[in-house]
């Protein structure tokens, strides 16, 4: 940018093709979910859900209420996370003029802790429903294998609220 | 060590979680910025610098044009450092490698696929030497700091080459057999804190075998438990379909084995 103009713009696609489509011929259903979560690092519920939901079609089953419901508070967590890596991680330094996050951690400590803190919570959702959020488990599409009312589940959801605040 | 080393990550064929889970052990761990100087990011750096001593590098190698920027990479770094399943073992990018890759590329592609360079997916050290790698899809966290903080010791990162069962054993998990499922565990490294039968899945095998796995007696073991030879096959090659080529343990996808 020059003066407010436009004067060079670079479009950079470094990604290889993957091939998930076909890679996914021929293997255990069970699978796909879990395999297709490996479609991007930053987005994986969402690749890992919408795979479940394909696959529940498919075989024509409906999950439970319950369910749907953790899948929805699972997303939540996710595009929170995503939300404030974009907004404090990527976009915070063009506006308050270095040229990434990290000199920023020197220049402006507060915004980078409460963000790594943002993101510790948004992540900690995450862990207490599927385990992580890249990549998440329990979830395969044949059931949860397990629901977030474990001791240890609810210890880390009072951890996470606490030190959010 | 006087100045901070100078650290750069690159990523070739994967999902870009590796270094999300580099970024996010900075939650605990926001020290890790006044340890070392990482000059190269490409996820959340725009800044290019190419004067770094070690190289941690995300994903496999899926197309001959990445081969020269391996190189140029080795030839720059003391130190490269595989990280995540993808550059240690291939990771599910080698799922591929068993089908006929003119029909995978057209299968996707169709009467595009020539726009898409391509061939079968490999770990790095397939292509360039490495000194060290830390395993698993992704990542742990806890694993990255422990092998950072060994390097600025000038050690090499200890990776544990037990198998998962003894760490899911210390967590005191009901053993996921016991509930009717299957798992990897007996023969893969250890050092993810167990997280898939914490969790409730199998393990899938992302961190790779341990040195020397009781192949044998897995298999039997699988198929005790119901597993098809279609099944078993299927479970041995979601991470560790390059292991298992390069050992002459299974196929291609046209039913033909060389086990």
């Amino acid at each position: 940018m020059q003066n407010g103009e436009l004067k060079q713009c670079e479009l950079q696609i470094v990604e290889t093709p993957r091939f998930f489509e076909a890679m996914l011929r021929g293997r255990p259903y069970g699978e796909a979910s879990h395999i297709t979560s490996r479609i991007c690092g930053i987005c994986a519920v969402g690749h890992a859900t919408a795979s479940l939901r394909a696959t529940e079609k498919a075989l024509g089953v409906a999950p439970s209420e319950q369910t749907v419901l953790l899948r929805k508070l699972n997303f939540h967590g996710e595009i929170l996370d995503s939300h404030i890596l974009h907004t404090y991680m990527l976009v915070a330094p063009d506006f308050l003029g270095v040229d990434s996050v990290i000199p920023l951690a020197k220049s402006a400590p507060e915004v980078v802790l409460r963000a790594l803190r943002m993101k510790k919570l948004a992540g900690d959702i995450c862990k207490v429903i599927c385990g992580r959020h890249t990549h998440p488990h329990r979830d395969d599409g044949r059931r949860l294998h397990a629901l977030p009312v474990e001791r240890r589940d609810r210890r880390a959801a009072r951890t996470a609220c606490r030190d959010a605040r | 060590m006087s100045a901070k080393p100078k650290v750069a990550f690159f990523e070739f064929t994967s999902c870009e979680g590796c270094q999300l889970t580099v970024v996010d052990s900075l939650q605990d761990h926001p020290e890790l910025l006044d340890a070392i100087e990482i000059v190269n990011f490409r996820e959340a750096i725009s800044r290019r610098d190419h004067d770094y001593q070690i190289a941690f590098i995300e994903g496999s190698c899926s197309r001959p044009s990445d081969e020269a920027t391996l190189k140029a990479i080795r030839a720059q770094a003391g130190m490269v450092i595989e990280l995540g399943a993808c550059a240690h073992l291939g990771g599910i990018n080698t799922i591929r490698n068993r089908q006929n890759l003119d029909d995978v590329r057209h299968y996707v592609y169709g009467d595009k696929a020539d726009w898409y360079e391509t061939y079968p997916a490999r770990p790095i050290h397939a292509v360039i030497d490495v000194d060290a790698a830390i395993p698993g899809c992704p990542i742990d966290r806890d694993e990255f700091i422990m092998a950072v903080t060994q390097l600025l010791q000038g050690r090499m990162p200890q990776i544990p080459d037990h198998p998962l069962c003894i760490e899911c054993k210390l967590k005191e998990n009901v053993c996921v057999y016991q509930r009717g499922m299957t798992c990897l565990g007996p023969i893969i490294r250890a050092g993810c804190d167990a997280i898939c039968p914490t969790y409730g899945d199998g393990c899938e095998g992302c961190r790779g075998m341990i040195s020397n796995p009781n192949f044998d007696s897995l298999r039997e073991v699988l198929a005790e438990h119901g597993m098809s030879e279609d099944a078993i096959k299927a479970k041995l090659t979601m991470f560790l379909t390059y292991q298992m080529m390069d050992r002459g343990g299974i196929g291609d996808d046209n039913g033909a084995t060389n086990a």
